[in-house]
This record gives structure tokens, sequence and C-alpha cells, in this order.
């Protein structure tokens, strides 16, 4: 099966149970009372409800008219509980995960899986070197009832609040599955992590949370990757990851989200960055008809940084709304921003970002860059960064850029004898190189596979 | 539906309507200088649309000081084919001033040439902000699209910021934008006292350095 055909299509696997459509008070407490929760999160979900039920829908953007919130599945659980081997992967499940290459890549490169299918994780697993350093790789639902005084403490509380924004709200009411990582002091983790989301169900909702706490002085590589069948009604996926890193302490996360055409992506990703520690963002989002995601850096300790690239790519009937935002509140703090996207086929790009940087943010220094490249006449493309800076004694600079690919460029690959589509691709993957080099080897084959696939459906 | 919880918007979502319609007619090239000196207590708006027909040229620049409030809202719109527009602005803004720049340019032909320039000095304890649209419909082949926003910081808190919008609905044209903030380099400052010059004054001879490339031309 082609790539195209294992993302688009559907497993046969029937759930365990399937909320009925809708979201009401009464689905939260049983959600709650399913995962055995204790009262404490029972709290914080339905103090995400009350401020749900009171809260607007954005208005700027890509517009959400079409989202129909009440025709969503919330919660969704497959016939299936988590494992610790393939093996024990129901077949219809396992068969979907392995198809996406998850098992061969955790046997080949990865310190620990953990793959989700609508709202439960049913596999996960982790490399007995890293659980002897005291690394913690859980999933969400474990980590809230076996790392309760953790989790509690940073689960929706200081990185973003439960009532941070609509769907930071509805994600508090109604999350399910996601990944908890917890790394000790001084210890590295040089294998990276993964997880995978699969949403299954036609209309149905993905909320999984992913909390990441790095200790002072260590390091840690996490990959998320994501997708959905194509279905003719829309889906939800409002995840939400929050990222504590602590003083001298690394984290990377790469992210490759490639959701179905009808999905709505409206995640929200923020990390917290102490004295001398780094965030590294790399994000690839190739798919969802709408999407609304702008990870934020907010750079609290002295000499903190953050680096953020992505790659953004609007197809056909795709809205792409994406950017990054840092927010520089202590001295001799720093981020950079590279962003590029592509639009073609009528796709509409857009980055929005926002840089802060606030009194206290001394010899801070920011450079934003963003560029984007339009293949045809038919797809827009827009930047709308906002720089604030107030007093401080900072450096702050942006860059942006909009064009297609250049005549001669062309000229000079087809007088190499490349064909007018090979010769598009070759400069597309020039362009986008920065960012996609950076990614781990099979992570970057797979980006460029998946903009090859939403290339040639462009083009043809 | 909730409007932004920010107050500095973007004009994409906070659009501003001008007045004063300038008419450029096809080939014609009209200039506007403004010099504005807004005292501590004025408050002063400066509107204006301009409508560039074919080969016309509208060149709009505005210097000056302002220690109160000054806003400046201006829209173009190009609907001929080869219509060019240069706004530019160079401020020295002290006090507690307020400067509110917005400037929302849309080509309707092609061959169109934008032209943004926002260079200004942000002193004591004032707020400067800056906005630009520049906007290419699917008409405004080889158009060529520029928006720059520079703005220079002195003294103890003043604010300065900047959203260079950029919509564009079609490929075969060049556009960009750049915007900074910054403060003089202490290596500048430390020559110029060297050579026995107060704070203030080095504060006056940096901000006319900046602003020359704009107020000179």
């Amino acid at each position: 099966m082609d790539l195209r055909s294992v993302l688009d299509t559907p497993s046969a696997h029937r759930p365990r149970f399937s909320a009925i459509p809708g979201l009401s008070r009464e689905l939260i407490v049983e959600i709650s009372r399913q995962k055995n929760e204790p009262a404490w999160m029972l709290e914080r979900r339905l103090a995400g409800f009350e401020h749900f039920l009171h809260a607007d829908l954005p208005t700027w953007g890509p517009g959400l008219e079409e989202l129909r919130l009440e025709d969503i599945t919330y919660f969704v659980r497959p016939d299936a509980t988590e494992v610790k081997s393939w093996d024990e992967v129901p077949e219809d499940i396992r068969s979907t995960f392995e198809a996406l290459g998850i098992p061969e890549a955790e046997r080949a490169a990865l310190g620990g899986v953990g793959a989700q299918y609508d709202a439960d994780v049913v596999y996960h697993n982790l490399r007995e070197s890293l659980a002897a350093q005291g690394v913690i790789f859980l999933n969400m639902d474990a980590a809230v009832r076996e790392r309760e005084d953790l989790v509690r403490e940073h689960f929706m509380t200081s990185c973003v609040p439960v009532h941070d924004h609509v769907f930071a709200m509805l994600h508090a009411a109604v999350w399910s599955g996601g990944t908890f990582i917890y790394v000790p002091k001084g210890v590295t983790v040089e294998i990276p992590l993964q997880a995978y989301f699969r949403m299954n169900t036609e209309r149905g909702g993905q909320f999984e949370h992913t909390l990441i706490i790095a200790d002072e002085g260590s390091s840690v590589h996490y990959i998320e990757g994501c997708s959905a069948p194509k279905f003719s009604k829309s889906s939800l996926h409002a995840g939400c990851v929050e990222i504590f890193v602590r003083r001298g302490a690394t984290v990377q996360y790469s992210s490759i989200e490639n959701w179905s055409k009808n999905t709505y992506n409206l995640n929200t990703k923020r990390a917290l960055v102490d004295e001398n520690g780094t965030i590294e963002w790399l994000n690839g989002n190739m798919g969802s008809g709408t999407t609304m995601l702008y990870p934020m850096s907010v750079l609290r300790g002295r000499g903190a940084r953050s680096h953020y690239r992505g790659v953004a790519l609007a197809g056909p009937g795709q809205r792409q709304d994406t950017g990054a935002k840092a927010a520089l509140v202590a001295p001799e703090t720093s981020a950079t921003v590279e962003s590029k996207s592509i639009a073609v086929g009528g796709g509409i790009s857009t980055y929005r970002g926002l840089v802060k940087v606030t009194p206290g943010a001394q010899d801070a220094n920011v450079s934003v860059t963003c560029d984007a490249l339009m293949l045809d006449g038919s797809s827009v493309s827009s930047t709308i960064p906002i720089l604030e800076v107030d007093a401080a004694q900072a450096t702050v600079s942006h860059e942006a850029s909009v064009g297609r690919i250049g005549d001669e460029e062309m000229f000079y690959l087809a007088s190499r004898g490349l064909d007018a589509p090979d010769a598009r691709r070759l400069v597309v993957g020039g362009f986008l190189e920065p960012i996609v080099g950076r990614l781990p080897l099979e992570y970057a084959v797979e980006l460029e596979k998946l903009i090859d696939l939403e290339m040639a459906g462009a083009i043809g | 539906m909730a409007r932004s919880r920010r107050i500095f918007l973007p004009l994409s979502e906070s659009p501003v309507l001008s007045s004063d319609l300038i008419g450029v007619l096809p080939g014609e090239e009209r200039t506007i200088t403004l010099a504005v000196d807004v005292a501590p207590d004025q408050e002063q708006r400066i509107s204006l649309t301009a409508e560039v027909a074919s080969g016309g040229r509208f060149v709009c620049v505005i210097t000056g000081s302002c220690r109160g409030r000054l806003t400046i809202e201006r829209q173009a719109r190009l609907i001929g084919e080869g219509a060019a527009i240069v706004y530019s602005t160079a401020l020295d803004v002290g006090g507690d001033a307020r400067l509110s720049v917005s400037d929302d340019v849309v080509a309707f032909a092609a061959a169109a040439e934008m032209d943004i320039v926002a260079r200004h000095v942000v002193r004591d304890v004032a707020r400067a902000e800056v906005r630009s649209r520049l906007v290419l419909m699917p008409e405004a082949a080889r158009s060529k699209a520029f928006a720059r926003a520079e703005q220079l910081l002195l003294g103890e808190k003043p604010f300065a910021g900047a959203i260079p919008e950029l919509d564009i609905r079609v490929d075969d044209v060049s556009c960009g934008h750049a915007a900074s903030v910054s403060r003089p380099k202490s290596s500048d400052r430390f020559y110029l006292a060297s050579r026995g010059l107060s704070d203030s004054e080095i504060d006056d001879m940096l901000a006319q350095a900046f602003l020359c490339p704009v107020s000179l031309v």
C-alpha cells in the first residue's frame, strides 16, 4: 500500500466505547470515571468546561464557521489496552502502525515509543537503559495516577493554564492520552523518544496531552507524528504540549503533522525555559484542512534560548495558519525563528508570529526570518508578524520574502535535462533543506515523501 | 465571536478608513512632503487615500518631531498598470508621545510598485506603533512590494511596535518586508562621549543620523 493510501484509509477496528457527539458535563465526568482519575483532575476538567461555555471562537485567522463542535465525538476508546509488545496490540490496530513504520522505527532508532489510537495509548515502551537512568516515559493517563505529584504541579497550571484560550479550555475538559516525560538532573537521553497519534473515527476528536519536564542539566529529543484517515465529515484535533526546560537543560521537540484534509488542527504548544535552558522546535505542517498552530517559548531565565524552525505546506483546500511566538522576560535571552512555507494549488499559507520583549529582557536578541514560496497564481501567502519591544536594551529584527520559483532557475534545470515537475521538486527541496536537514534521517525522509505526495496531488 | 485580546492589532484585524482622497492621473507624478512638529499637549491626525492610475506615481513623506499624539493613516489603491506608491515617515518621538502609523496599500493591476519606509527614533516614555499592509490582488502580476520599519530606542522606557503585513494573491511578484528595533551600539556612544558630547547631545546626534536616510532624501 502506498503512503497516501495508508494515511487515508480507516481501519475496520470497532471501539469498545464511543460517546455520543457533543460536549456535556456528564461526558466529562464519565471520561474521568473511566480513567479512574483523582478528584483534582476532574475539578480541573470541569473548570476548563466552565470557561469553555463562556468563551467565543476567535474572529481572527482562518474562518472556523464550518467547525461544528456539537457534531464531534469527543471520547472514543479502542478495544485495546496499553501493552509493551507490538505482538499484543490487536491486529487491526497494529497493522495501521506497521504500515506507518512505527515498530520498525522503534527497533532501528528510538529509545521509546508511545502509540495512541483515538483516545487511548495502545502501546508504550521505553528502553531499559533509559529507565535505569531514572527517565520516566509514560502515557499521560498513567502518569496522572503514578506520578501524581509531578503532574498535579505542572498540568495546565503555569505553562498553558486551563483558561488560556477557548481551545485550551476545551482541551482541559476532554483531554485523553498523550505522553509524560521526566528526565532527571544531568541525564542525557541520547536516542529520541517518539509518540504517534492516529485518529480513526469519523467526526472524531483527539485531545492528547504532552507534558515534558527536563530537569536541570538534562537533555532529550522528543518526536511526535500524527495522521487520520480521510472522511467526508470534519474531525478536530485540539491537543496540548507543555514543556518545562529547567536550568541548563535542552529539549528538542520535533513534530510532523499530517492530519487528513478534513481535520481542524487547533493545537497549543508552549515551553517555559529557565536559566541557560534551550528549547528547539522543529515543526512540519503538511496536513489538515485548517491549522492554527503557534508554538510559543517563554524565556523566563537569564540566558534562556529558543530556536524555532518550521515548514508548512498549504495544498488544495488547505489553510495553514502557523507561526511562532517568543516572550523574552529575562536578561540575555535570545530567540530565533526560521519559517518556510509553500502554497500550491489554491492553498492559503499564513505566517502569524509574535515577539514580545519586556523591560526585564536586557541585552535580548531576536531574529525572525519567514520565507514563502508560491508555486502558482491561485494560491495565497500572507505574513503577519508582530514585534513589541518595551523599554529593553534589546535587538530585534525580522525579515520576510514572498515569491515564486524564478524562470532562470527553471531554465537552468531544464538545460540539465530535468522536466518541469522534477525541476520544481528540486527547487522546493532546496528551499526547505535548512529545516528538513535538521530532522533525524528517517523523519526527514518521511517529510520528503509527504511533500512529494502533496505536490503531486496539487500540480498533477 | 471574540476579538483578539491584544491592543496592538494588525491592519487585517483592525483596518483604518482614511479620508481625503487624492487622485493621481495616468503618468502623473505627485509628491506630498509634510513636516510635523507636534507639541506635548497637541493632537494631530493625517489621513489620506491615494488612487493611482496607470503609470502614475505618488510619494508621501512625513518627517519631523512628535511630543504629543500623532496619528497617520494612509491608504492607497493602485488601479492602473505600472502604478507606484512611496509612503515614508521619519519621526523623532519623545516625551510621553503617542505615534500611530498605519499604511494600507492594495494593488489591483499589473507591474505595481510599493515602497513603505518607516524610520523612527523613540525616546523617553514615548510609544510608537507602526503597521503596514501590502496586498497584491491576483491581477497584480509582475509587481514589487517592500515594507520596512526601523526603530531606534533611546532613553529609559520607550515602546516600539511593528506589524508589517503581506497578503499576496499572485505568484509572479517580488515582495518582502523587514522590521528592526534596536538601540545604539555602546561603542558609538562611547566614541561621541570621548569627543566631549553630553548624553543628550549624543542622543540628538544619533537620532539625526538615524533619520537622515529618509528625512534628507
